[in-house]
C-alpha cells in the first residue's frame, strides 16, 4: 500500500512516500525550486518522490494532506465577523488564500488522475493531528505525551495530547490568535529579521541578551491556563490581525525600538531577544510540566515550527522531567507531509506501526556517472578518490573550508552531512571566516558541532542523543578551548551526534578527522549561501562553490579545487 | 382599504430604521461571548481576561465602526420586512414565541452537531428583529 504524503498550505511544502509503512522518501520542494520556504503546491517534489521510489502516479493508492481547510471554519468565521475593522485581511489571507490553495490541489488531482477509476483516495488530516499524532507515529516510543506547537494551523496553535500504540488522544489545543508561535515571531520581527522565517536568528542572538532586563514585561504578555491552553495580552500585538506588523504600538513603547535590518543590534534588541526566548521556554515547560501531570508518560514527543528551537528543547530534557524526548528531523511543516501520510496509514487505514524515523537521509542521490556528466559538462577538472573520508579529513585539518555533497539528501531544515559545508572546528577564527567569506551572514551567529556518537559525552553535556541537531547541550567547560569555532557565547552549541548506522561515510570522515586533530567534531552548517535554500544537485553544489570563498568541493568521490 | 396608521408610528418606523442598525454589532458580539463561554472554548473571556479595558475599548469602538455600513446595509431591508410584517397584522407574539424557541434550538444544535457560527448569526439576527419589532407592535 503507497501513501503519498503532502504539506502545501503554509510554507516548507514538501512531499513524502510511505509504501507498505516504510518512509522511502520526502523532499521539500524548496530543494528543487529554489525558493526558501517555498509554500507552492510541491508538483516538482511529487515528481522526484515517483521517480526516487520508482514509482508512476498509478501506482499512489492513498494522498494524504496535511491540512483540513474546513476544521473550525466556524470560529473562523465569527472571528472575521467579530473583527471587521481588519476585514481585507482577513478576507484574503483566510478565506482567498484558501480557495487558491485548495483550488491548486484539485487541479493537480484531476490533472494526475482524471476520472481514473483507480483514482488514490485523498485524505485532509488536520494540521496539529499532522504535526503530533504524525511525530509520535514516526518516534520509537510505544507510549508518549505530545507536545505539539507552531503559529497556527487551520485555526489551532498548540496539541496537547497522549499517544499510546496507534492511538492518539487530545487533552486540549490552543486556537488562533493565542500562539506561542506568533508570539515568538514578533521578537524575531522586532530585532530585525523575517518572521515566519528566521526565527532561528533569533535563538541564536538570545544568550547575547539579559533575559532578566525584559523578564517580567515578556513574562506578562503570555501565560498558560491550568487545562494547558495559551493566553496572549493581544494588546501589544499586531499579528492577529494579519497586519504586515507583528508588534504593536504599545510593544515599542515598552521595548523601544526596533532593529531596521541590516542596521546594528542594539542591547535592547538582544535583550527583547533573550526575554522572550526564556519565556517561550518557560511555558513550553509549563505545558510540559502539566503533560506529565496529566499523563503520567515518561517519554515526551515535541512537533510544530516551535519545536525547531533546539535551545527549548534542550531545557525541556533538563527539566521537564521526561526521561526521553523526540523530535522529528523534519519538525516544521515540511514534516507534516510524513505525518499526515503515517496518520493516514496507522490511524485511518489501521495498519500497524512499525517504523521509527530515525534516519534523515531520505532525498534523492546522484550516481557517480550522473556526477561525472555535470563535470564533463561545466568543463571541471576533478580528481577520483576512493579513500575520501581520509582526503577530506587532511583538508579539514589542514584549515579548509570543505562544500561535502554526498548521498542522499537530508529532509528538515538542517544540513545534517550530505549537503554540509564543513570546517575545523579547533581553529578559533573558522567562524568568522564561514561568516564573512561563504555564509555572508551575521557576524554573531554560531556554528553547529557534528561529533560522532561515541565522543558525545567527553565534549558535550549528556542530554542523550542529538541526531537531527534538535537539542542544544552545554560544551563541558574543559572542551570549550577545544572547539572555538562551535562554541556560542553561552558555552552551548546546537550539537548533531554522527551514527555509523546511518551515516558512515560522514561518521568515516569525523573519525579520520580525530585521529589527525585529536577531537572527533567537525563544524557542520547548511550548504549554502544567505536566503538559498541547501544545495541539492551537483550543479547546485558547483554554483555555490564558485560563488563562495569555500575552498574545495567534494562531490561523491569527487575532489574539485578552485 | 385599510385606515393610513397613525404619524407617530410612522415616526417610529423610521426612527428604528435610523436607530436599531448601529445595535447589530454589540448584539452579535454579546450573542458570541455567551455560546462561547457557555459552550465553546472560553477563547474570547479569555481574550477579554487578558487585555487591558483601554485596549478592548479601542479594538471593540474600531470594529463597531467598521460594522456600522454593513449593519445598515444588512438591517435596513431585514427591518423593513419585519414593519411590513408586523404591520400585516402577524402578530408579534408570533415572533415572539417562534424567534427564542429558535434561538434554543440553535444553541443546542451547537452542543449536538458541533455547528457554532450559524446558530451565533441566526440567534444575532433573531434578537436584532425582536427587540425592534416588539418596539413597533407597542406603537
Ligand atoms: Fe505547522
Amino acid at each position: 500500500m503507497n501513501v503519498l504524503g503532502i504539506n502545501y498550505f503554509f510554507h516548507d511544502s514538501t512531499a513524502c512516500i510511505v509504501k507498505d509503512g516504510k518512509l522511502v522518501v520526502a523532499i521539500e520542494e524548496e530543494r528543487l525550486s529554489r525558493s526558501k520556504h517555498t509554500g507552492a503546491f510541491p508538483e516538482k517534489a511529487i515528481t522526484r518522490c515517483l521517480e526516487t521510489a520508482g514509482m508512476e502516479a498509478s501506482d499512489i493508492d492513498h494522498v494524504a494532506v496535511s491540512i483540513k481547510p474546513d476544521k473550525d471554519w466556524q470560529k473562523k468565521v465569527l472571528y472575521g465577523m467579530r473583527h471587521l475593522s481588519h476585514a481585507k485581511p482577513f478576507i484574503k489571507h483566510e478565506l482567498l488564500n484558501a480557495y487558491y490553495k485548495q483550488r491548486g490541489l484539485r487541479d493537480w488531482y484531476e490533472k494526475t488522475w482524471g476520472s481514473s477509476a483507480a483514482r488514490p483516495t485523498l485524505h485532509f488530516v488536520p494540521h496539529h493531528l499532522s504535526h503530533a499524532a504524525g511525530t509520535f507515529l514516526v518516534s520509537p516510543f510505544e507510549s508518549a505525551a505530545i507536545l505539539s506547537l507552531d503559529g497556527s494551523g487551520e485555526w489551532s496553535t498548540s496539541f496537547l495530547g497522549m499517544g499510546r500504540g496507534s492511538e492518539v488522544t487530545r487533552f486540549n489545543e490552543s486556537f488562533f490568535p493565542m500562539s506561542l508561535g506568533s508570539f515568538y515571531e514578533a521578537a524575531t520581527e522586532f530585532c530585525g529579521f523575517r518572521p515566519n522565517y528566521d526565527e532561528g536568528k533569533t535563538m541564536g542572538l538570545a544568550p547575547m541578551g539579559d533575559p532578566e532586563r525584559f523578564h517580567k514585561e515578556v513574562s506578562g504578555l503570555v501565560g498558560v491556563g491550568e487545562d494547558g491552553r495559551i493566553l496572549i495580552d493581544l494588546s501589544y500585538f499586531n499579528y492577529q490581525f494579519w497586519g504586515y506588523r507583528r508588534c504593536g504600538r504599545k510593544f515599542h513603547e515598552t521595548f523601544g525600538k526596533p532593529r531596521r535590518a541590516p542596521g546594528d543590534f542594539e542591547q535592547h534588541h538582544l535583550d527583547v531577544a533573550a526575554a522572550f526566548q526564556r519565556v517561550l521556554e518557560d511555558r513550553a515547560l509549563e505545558m510540559c510540566r502539566l503533560l506529565e501531570k496529566k499523563t503520567g508518560a515518561r517519554k515526551l514527543v515535541i512537533a510544530g515550527g516551535v519545536s525547531l528551537n533546539s535551545v527549548m528543547n534542550g531545557r525541556i530534557v533538563r527539566e521537564s522531567g521526561f526521561d526521553d524526548i523526540y523530535v522529528m528531523p523534519a519538525a516544521g511543516d515540511n514534516g507534516t507531509a510524513i505525518g499526515a501520510a503515517y496518520y493516514v496509514y496507522n490511524c485511518v487505514l489501521g495498519q500497524p506501526r512499525d517504523f521509527v524515523h530515525d534516519d534523515p537521509f531520505i532525498g534523492n542521490r546522484y550516481s557517480d556517472s550522473e556526477i561525472e556528466a555535470v563535470l564533463r559538462e561545466c568543463k571541471l577538472n576533478a580528481e577520483y578518490h576512493e579513500d575520501i573520508e581520509s582526503v577530506g579529513a587532511a583538508l579539514l585539518q589542514e584549515g579548509q573550508i570543505l562544500g561535502w555533497h554526498q548521498g542522499a539528501m537530508e529532509i528538515g531544515p538542517r544540513a545534517l552531512g550530505n549537503r554540509s559545508i564543513l570546517a575545523n572546528p579547533t581553529l578559533p577564527g573558522m567562524k568568522d571566516k564561514i561568516n564573512a567569506e561563504v555564509k555572508h551572514r551575521e557576524a554573531y551567529r554560531p556554528f553547529a558541532p557534528s561529533a560522532i556518537a561515541e565522543a558525545r559525552t567527553t565534549y558535550f553535556e549528556d542530554l542523550g542523543d542529538s541526531p537531527f541537531m534538535l537539542k542544544v547541550p552545554d560544551v563541558l567547560p574543559e572542551a570549550r578551548d577545544k572547539l572555538p569555532a562551535v562554541t556560542h557565547v553561552d558555552g552551548s552549541a546546537r550539537l548533531q551526534t554522527v551514527h555509523k548506522e546511518t551515516n558512515p561515510r560522514y561518521h568515516r570522515l569525523i573519525s579520520r578527522f580525530g585521529e589527525l586533530s585529536g577531537v572527533p567534531v567537525v563544524l557542520n552548517t547548511s550548504f549554502n549561501i544567505m536566503g538559498e535554500p541547501i544545495v541539492e544537485s551537483p550543479v547546485d553544489a558547483i554554483r555555490c562553490f564558485f560563488s563562495t570563498g569555500l575552498d574545495t568541493l567534494i562531490i561523491g568521490n569527487y575532489v574539485i579545487r578552485k | 382599504m385599510p385606515a393610513p396608521r397613525k404619524t407617530s408610528s410612522n415616526t417610529a418606523v423610521t426612527a428604528l430604521m435610523l436607530l436599531s442598525p448601529p445595535l447589530l454589532y454589540p448584539v452579535f458580539y454579546l450573542v458570541c461571548l455567551i455560546q462561547d463561554t457557555v459552550l465553546g472554548d472560553r477563547l474570547i473571556i479569555d481574550h477579554l481576561r487578558y487585555v487591558a479595558r483601554r485596549d478592548l475599548l479601542e479594538l471593540f469602538l474600531r470594529d463597531w465602526a467598521a460594522a456600522l455600513p454593513v449593519s445598515y446595509l444588512v438591517a435596513v431591508p431585514v427591518l423593513g420586512l419585519a414593519v411590513l410584517i408586523v404591520r400585516r397584522g402577524i402578530a408579534g407574539v408570533c415572533t415572539s414565541l417562534a424567534v427564542p424557541s429558535l434561538a434554543v434550538a440553535a444553541m443546542l444544535s451547537a452542543t449536538v452537531l458541533d455547528i457554532n457560527a450559524l446558530p451565533v448569526l441566526a440567534t444575532s439576527a433573531a434578537v436584532f428583529i425582536l427587540l425592534p419589532c416588539w418596539v413597533l407592535s407597542r406603537c
